[in-house]
C-alpha cells in the first residue's frame, strides 16, 4: 500500500513538471514598418510553418463589393514581380511543402508549411506577395471564374450549404456581418481593376499584417532573414476601412423557410451573441459544450438518443471581432416535421435557462475544454495560426498560455446566466430548410 | 583578350541595376536529417499486437485499433459491419450507453469505434481511465435491440443526407459501376439492407472478427512504454483469441469499353463528374511509389489537371485524381465538380490530359517537382506521432521489408521519367472506364453522348440501379385536348369538379419579409373573393362577380378590365377549367419539356385578347407542375412562372397545397392551410 502511495505521488510530480514544460516560448517584436512578428522554436520535426494575417475580411468590404476579400486570397496565388504567374505553387511544391489560405468575416490568414531549411524560401514568398503582388486583368479574369465555381460547390451545390449565409443576412441589418465572405459573384465582376489595387494597397500592408512562424528554427538567424525580406517594404498610408456600425438591437423574431437540395428537414437557430474579447466569450463556449459538446451534452442526448427526433444536432458560437451569431444546427431524423424540431429544441434550450448545471457536468465541461484546448497546439500551423489570432483580435499572445484559466475564471452560475440573456426568442433568427421535393 | 574583358566589365557595371528588379528565390539550407523514429512493439499472449510511440510535445495519448479483416460481402443486409463497429459503444455489461457517454465526456475523452476497430484521445492524466473504458467498450459489449433500432433509424436518415449529397451520390453510384453490386467494394447501401439487419448478425460479427489475433493496437503520445506495458495487459490481457474466417475478395472485372452513365439531379447548378477505372496496385509493390508519383503529377495538389481545368480555364474550383494500393483492389479515378454549362469541356479536358500522361515521359522539371511534393508531404506527415505507429502497423500488416519506410525518400527520389509513364499506361486505362456525370441530365445528357464508346447513354438512380429514361417525344396521336382532359381526369374528374359550388380556401405566404394569410372563396364559375392580410390588417382585396371586378389596396380602388376579369377567372377558378371554350379560350400543345426531372406536356392557353398562360402537365401523374404567364412587353415578353406540388385531395378533387411563385431569384410560398368545399357560401360575400 505505501508503494502504491509512493508511486502515485511521483506520477503526480512527473505531471507536475510535464505541465510546466509545456508552456509555450514565443519571441514578438515589431519592425520599423509595423509588421508585427512572432517567433516560436520547435524542434521535434525538421519542418516550418510561415504565416501571415492580414487584418482584412469580409466586413471591411463595400456592401455593393461584397467578396472582394475573399476573391484577394485567390488573387494573391496569382504571382508577383518576381514569380511568374503560376509559379507561386510550383516553387512551394518543387521545395516539398504545401501552402493554402482562408478568409473570414475579420482576417485573411496565409501559410505555407516547409522543410525547416525552406524557411528563407517561405519568408520571401510571403514577402513578395506582401510587396508586389500582380494585379492585372489576366488573373483577375481567371480568378473570377474559379470563385464562382467555388460558391457553387461549396455553397450553393451542397445540402444545407447556405446556412451561414442566410442566417448573417436575416440576423444583420446594418453590420457588414449581413454578407459572408463567399460574397456574391456580380460584385467582383463589376469592380474594376484601380478598385483591386487600391484594395491591395489599402490593407496588404506591414502595419495590418501578422507574420508569425512556429518550427524547428534558430530564432537569430530567423530575425535576421525578416529583417531581409520584410524590411525594405514600406509601410501603408491609405485609410483603413474599420467599420465601426452598431447592429441596432434585434427585437422581434425573424424566421424564413429555405428550400433545398435536401432529404431531412433542419432547424437552425440563430443568436446574437457578444464580440468574442468580451467577457461572456468563454462561458457562452462553455454553454456550447453543455449543449452539443459530445454524445453525453444536452441536446444530443435529448434529441438523437433518447426522443430520437434529430439525426444531428450541433452548434458553433461564431464568436468575431464584432458581435457574432451562436449557430444552432438540428437535422430532422427520417419522418420528423421540422415545428416538432424545433420545439424540442427550444425545450432544451429552456431546460438549461432554469435547470442549473450539476457538479459533475460542470466539471466535465472544463475537462473538455482543457482537451479542446490543449489539442489546438499539436501542429506547428496551429500554434503559428494561434499566435497571431490572439494578438491580433486579443492583443495578448500569451493567451496562448493563459487562455485555460480564462475558462476556469466561469462559474456555474455564468453559463445559465448567458443563455438566459443571449437564448431568447427575440433574439434569433430561425430558419427552416426543407427538401425542395415540398416545393412539387 | 583584354578587349573582351573590359566589355565584360563594362557589362558588369550596367547589370546590376537590370537585375536588381528580378530577384530570385532564396536557395535551401543543407537538408534535415529526417528521422522517423522508432515505435516499441510486443505481443500480448492473446495474439494483439502493439505498438508504442512515445511523443511528449503535447500531454495528449492516443490508442487506435485498426482489425486487419477482409472485407466481407454482407448481401442483403448490408450494413451490419459499421453498425456492429457503431453499436460496440452503445453499452457494456456494466455501463449503460448513458453512463458511458457520461464518463468519456467527463474526462473530455473521444472514443470512437467503427467496424474495423476503434480510436480513442484524453489528455495524459486521464490514461488509466481511458483504457478502462476503452478495454470494457471493447470486451464486454452489452448489444441491446433497443440500441440497435435507434441506430438503424440514424442510419436511415444518414443514407437519406447522403443522398441528396452530389458528392456522396457520385461515390456510391461509381464504386457500384466499378465492382458490381456482389463484390464488397461495390455492394448498394439501402433502406431494405439496414431495416434487415438483425442483433443475431452483429452478435456474430462481433463474435467472429472482433478478435485479438487479428487486432494492432497503437498507443501514442505522451506516455512511456513501462507504463503502457502494464496497461495493456490488464485491459487488453483477458481479450480472448479465436478463429477469424478469412474472405475471398474476387477480383474485379475491367469495365467493358468507355461507357458514360448519368445519375440525374434535376435543377443542379453543377456537376460532379468522375472518370474511373479498375487498378490492380498492391501496398508496397515496385510500381507503389512511382504510381503516387504519377498520381501526383496528373492529379495532385498542384498539378496538370489543377492547372488546366482550374488555372487556365476556370470551369472549376478544385480537380484531384486518386491512385491508391490496395490489398485487394482498386480503382483510379479522377474527379471535379464544374458548372452544368461546361460540364462536356470539362470531360474532353480531363480525358485529353489522361492521354497525354500515358503518351509521354514527364519533363525533368516536373517529375522532379512531383517527387519533392510526395517526399514533402512524407516529411510533414511525420509531425503526427500517428504517422510512426502507423508505419509500423503497414510494415507488419502488408509484409513490406523492414527498412520500407527507411528507403521511401531514396525511392521517390529514385522513379525515372519512363517509371511514371510506364505506370501511367498500366493503370490508368481510357478505353475500358466509366465516365459518370451527377448533374442536370436535361442539359449535359446531349453533350457527354460523344464520350460514350456506343454512344448509348446509361442512367442510374441514386441507388446505383439502371433507371430508364423517360423519353421528351410527344406520344403519336397525343393533342391538347387529350392532355386537357388526362388533367381534369387527375384533378378528380369532371363529374366531381362539378359537384363543387362553394370552395373556401385559406392560405400562408411566406416571404423572407413576411407572412401574409390569404383568403379565397369562389362560387359558380363566376363569383371570386380573395382578400390578403398581414396579422389582422387587410392589404389587399380582389372581388369578381359576374362581368364586374374590382381591385382594392391601401394605395388603389379600382374597376377590373373586362380582360381582368376574364384572366382572374381563369387563374383563381376552380372549375373554369371545365370551361375553356365558353371562355373563348384556345389551346395548343407545345410539346414535351422536363420540369424538375419529370416530362411535362407545355399546353398552350391563349386568351381572346391574345394574352398566353402555359401549363405544364405531368405526363405520367397528369397532373399540372408549372404555369408560366408570358405578358408582351414593349421591351419583350415577361414572363412569371409558378410551381404546383402537395397535391390532396379533398372532396375528391385533387387541390394543390404548395405554390411558389418564382419572383427574381427567391420564391414566394403559398401554402394551403385549409380547404372547405359546399359550405353554402352566401352571395352577399361578392358584393360590388
Amino acid at each position: 500500500m505505501k508503494k502504491l502511495f509512493i508511486t502515485l505521488f511521483l506520477l503526480c510530480g512527473g505531471l507536475l513538471g510535464q505541465a510546466q514544460s509545456n508552456k509555450l516560448t514565443f519571441t514578438e517584436y515589431d519592425l520599423d514598418n509595423g509588421l508585427h512578428v512572432i517567433l516560436h522554436q520547435d524542434k521535434s520535426t525538421p519542418i516550418v510553418a510561415v504565416s501571415v494575417m492580414y487584418h482584412v475580411g469580409s466586413k471591411n468590404e463595400q456592401p455593393d463589393r461584397t467578396g472582394f476579400a475573399h476573391f484577394f486570397e485567390h488573387l494573391m496565388f496569382s504571382g508577383t514581380e518576381n514569380i511568374a504567374p503560376g509559379q507561386f505553387a510550383n516553387l512551394v511544391q518543387q521545395a516539398g511543402g504545401e501552402h493554402n489560405a482562408n478568409t473570414t468575416q475579420d482576417r485573411t490568414f496565409y501559410y505555407e508549411v516547409l522543410p525547416s531549411n525552406q524557411l528563407a524560401l517561405g519568408l520571401w514568398l510571403e514577402a513578395e506577395r506582401m510587396r508586389s503582388a500582380k494585379i492585372d486583368k489576366a488573373a483577375i479574369d481567371i480568378q473570377r471564374g474559379v470563385v464562382k465555381e467555388e460558391k457553387k460547390q461549396r455553397i450553393d451545390n451542397q445540402p444545407y450549404g447556405t446556412i451561414q449565409e442566410k442566417a448573417f443576412a436575416n440576423a444583420f441589418t446594418a453590420h457588414p456581418y449581413r454578407w459572408v465572405p463567399i460574397g456574391s459573384d456580380q460584385y467582383i465582376d463589376q469592380a474594376t481593376l484601380e478598385e483591386f489595387i487600391d484594395f491591395y494597397k489599402t490593407y496588404y500592408v506591414p502595419n495590418n499584417a501578422v507574420l508569425s512562424i512556429s518550427g524547428d528554427i534558430d530564432i537569430n538567424q530567423t530575425r535576421q532573414l525578416i529583417q531581409k525580406y520584410f524590411g525594405p517594404i514600406t509601410r501603408g498610408t491609405r485609410q483603413i476601412n474599420r467599420p465601426n456600425v452598431q447592429e441596432p438591437q434585434q427585437t422581434a423574431e425573424k424566421r424564413e423557410i429555405v428550400f433545398d437540395e435536401v432529404q431531412l428537414p433542419a432547424v437552425v437557430q440563430a443568436y446574437h451573441i457578444p464580440k468574442q474579447n468580451s467577457p461572456d466569450a468563454y462561458a457562452l463556449s462553455m454553454l456550447t459544450a453543455l449543449l452539443t459538446g459530445g454524445e453525453s451534452a444536452r441536446l444530443t442526448k435529448a434529441l438523437v438518443d433518447q426522443q430520437q427526433i434529430a439525426a444531428y444536432v450541433g452548434a458553433i458560437p461564431m464568436q468575431l471581432e464584432d458581435p457574432g451569431l451562436f449557430l444552432m444546427f438540428a437535422v430532422a431524423n427520417l419522418g420528423k416535421e421540422p415545428e416538432a424540431l424545433e420545439q424540442a429544441v427550444d425545450a432544451e434550450i429552456e431546460r438549461v435557462k432554469k435547470e442549473p448545471l450539476t457538479e459533475r457536468e460542470f466539471q466535465k465541461l472544463r475537462n473538455q475544454v482543457e482537451t479542446g484546448l490543449v489539442q489546438q497546439y499539436t501542429t506547428n500551423l496551429g500554434v503559428a495560426e494561434q499566435l497571431a489570432n490572439f494578438y491580433m483580435f486579443y492583443n495578448d499572445t500569451n493567451l496562448v498560455n493563459t487562455e485555460l484559466q480564462k475558462y476556469l475564471n466561469v462559474k456555474k452560475e455564468d453559463i445559465t446566466r448567458v443563455a438566459n440573456q443571449y437564448l431568447t426568442k427575440e433574439n434569433r433568427v430561425v430558419l427552416h430548410y426543407l427538401p425542395r421535393a415540398n416545393q412539387r | 583578350m583584354k578587349h573582351i574583358y573590359i566589355t565584360l566589365l563594362a557589362l558588369g557595371l550596367s547589370l546590376p541595376a537590370a537585375f536588381a528588379q528580378k530577384q530570385t528565390p532564396p536557395p535551401p539550407g543543407p537538408a534535415p536529417t529526417i528521422n522517423i523514429g522508432e515505435a516499441e512493439s510486443f505481443d500480448l499472449k492473446n495474439g494483439l499486437k502493439i505498438y508504442v510511440v512515445e511523443n511528449h510535445k503535447i500531454p495528449t495519448v492516443s490508442i487506435s485499433l485498426i482489425l486487419d479483416n477482409d472485407p466481407i460481402i454482407q448481401g442483403d443486409k448490408n450494413g451490419y459491419v459499421d453498425l456492429t463497429g457503431t453499436l460496440l459503444r452503445t453499452g457494456t455489461k456494466t455501463r449503460t450507453k448513458e453512463q458511458l457517454d457520461e464518463e468519456i465526456d467527463f474526462i473530455g475523452a473521444e472514443l470512437a469505434t467503427f467496424g474495423g476497430g476503434l480510436n480513442a484521445t484524453a489528455l495524459k492524466k486521464h490514461l488509466p481511465k481511458l483504457f478502462q473504458l476503452t478495454s470494457d467498450v471493447l470486451l464486454n459489449p452489452q448489444f441491446k435491440q433497443e440500441e440497435l433500432d435507434k441506430l438503424k433509424t440514424q442510419s436511415l436518415s444518414a443514407l437519406a443526407s447522403a443522398k441528396a449529397n452530389p458528392n456522396q451520390v457520385e461515390s456510391m453510384v461509381r464504386n457500384t459501376l466499378l465492382f458490381g453490386k456482389n463484390h464488397p467494394y461495390g455492394e448498394v447501401l439501402t433502406e431494405k439492407t439496414i431495416e434487415n439487419i438483425t442483433l443475431t448478425d452483429v452478435q456474430n460479427y462481433y463474435n467472429n472478427y472482433f478478435r485479438p489475433n487479428v487486432g494492432y493496437l497503437a498507443i501514442v503520445g505522451d506516455v512511456n512504454t513501462k507504463e503502457v506495458k502494464k496497461l495493456v495487459k490488464k485491459y487488453f490481457g483477458p481479450w480472448k483469441k479465436g478463429n477469424v474466417p478469412q474472405q475471398n475478395v474476387p477480383a474485379a472485372a475491367p469495365v467493358n469499353g468507355t461507357r458514360v452513365a448519368i445519375v440525374d439531379r434535376p435543377g443542379a447548378v453543377q456537376s460532379v463528374v468522375s472518370f474511373s477505372n479498375i487498378a490492380d496496385l498492391k501496398p508496397g509493390s515496385a510500381d507503389a511509389i512511382p504510381a503516387t508519383v504519377m498520381n501526383s503529377i496528373l492529379g495532385g495538389p498542384y498539378s496538370r489537371l489543377m492547372n488546366n481545368l482550374r488555372e487556365k480555364r476556370a470551369y472549376t474550383y478544385g480537380v484531384y485524381s486518386q491512385l491508391s494500393p490496395n490489398e485487394h483492389t482498386s480503382q483510379f479515378n479522377a474527379l471535379t465538380s464544374v458548372r452544368t454549362a461546361v460540364t462536356d469541356s470539362a470531360v474532353a479536358q480531363m480525358i485529353l490530359e489522361l492521354y497525354r500522361m500515358r503518351a509521354g515521359e514527364p519533363e525533368a522539371t516536373e517529375l522532379q517537382r512531383a517527387q519533392s511534393l510526395v517526399s514533402g508531404s512524407f516529411a510533414r506527415s511525420l509531425e503526427s506521432p500517428q504517422t510512426v505507429a502507423l508505419f509500423s502497423i503497414n510494415t507488419a500488416r502488408y509484409k513490406l521489408p523492414k527498412d520500407y519506410y527507411a528507403n521511401y525518400l531514396k525511392n521517390v527520389a529514385a522513379v525515372t521519367p519512363a517509371a511514371v509513364k510506364q505506370v501511367a499506361e498500366k493503370y490508368i486505362t481510357p478505353t475500358n472506364a466509366y465516365i459518370l456525370a451527377v448533374g442536370n441530365a436535361d442539359y449535359i445528357e446531349r453533350r457527354l453522348a460523344r464520350f460514350d464508346a456506343d454512344g448509348a447513354l446509361e442512367y442510374y438512380d441514386v441507388n446505383g440501379n439502371k433507371v430508364d429514361r423517360a423519353s421528351l417525344e410527344v406520344p403519336a396521336g397525343m393533342t391538347a385536348q387529350k392532355v386537357l382532359d388526362q388533367y381534369i381526369t387527375a384533378l378528380g374528374g369532371r363529374t366531381n369538379l362539378e359537384k363543387i359550388n362553394d370552395v373556401t380556401i385559406t392560405s400562408t405566404i411566406r416571404s423572407p419579409q413576411a407572412s401574409l394569410t390569404m383568403t379565397q372563396i369562389q362560387k359558380g364559375t363566376d363569383k371570386i373573393y380573395q382578400s390578403l392580410k398581414y396579422g389582422s390588417n387587410e392589404v389587399q382585396r380582389t372581388v369578381i362577380n359576374g362581368t364586374k371586378g374590382k381591385a382594392l389596396s391601401a394605395d388603389q380602388n379600382r374597376n377590373l378590365t373586362a380582360d381582368e376579369v376574364r384572366e382572374q377567372k381563369l387563374k383563381l377558378a376552380l372549375t373554369s377549367i371545365l370551361n375553356l371554350d365558353k371562355f373563348g379560350i384556345k389551346k395548343n400543345l407545345l410539346g414535351m419539356e422536363r420540369i424538375n426531372g419529370r416530362a411535362a406536356y407545355r399546353l398552350e392557353l391563349t386568351m381572346p385578347n391574345g394574352k398566353r398562360t402555359i401549363y405544364y402537365i405531368d405526363s405520367e401523374s397528369g397532373l399540372k407542375l408549372r404555369e408560366m404567364e408570358i405578358e408582351e412587353t414593349n421591351i419583350g415578353n415577361a414572363t412569371q412562372t409558378t410551381d404546383y406540388g402537395d397535391y390532396r385531395e379533398v372532396n375528391g378533387v385533387k387541390i394543390p397545397h404548395r405554390m411558389i411563385l418564382h419572383a427574381g431569384q427567391q420564391g414566394v410560398l403559398t401554402e394551403v392551410q385549409k380547404v372547405e368545399i359546399n359550405k353554402n357560401v352566401k352571395d352577399d360575400a361578392f358584393k360590388i
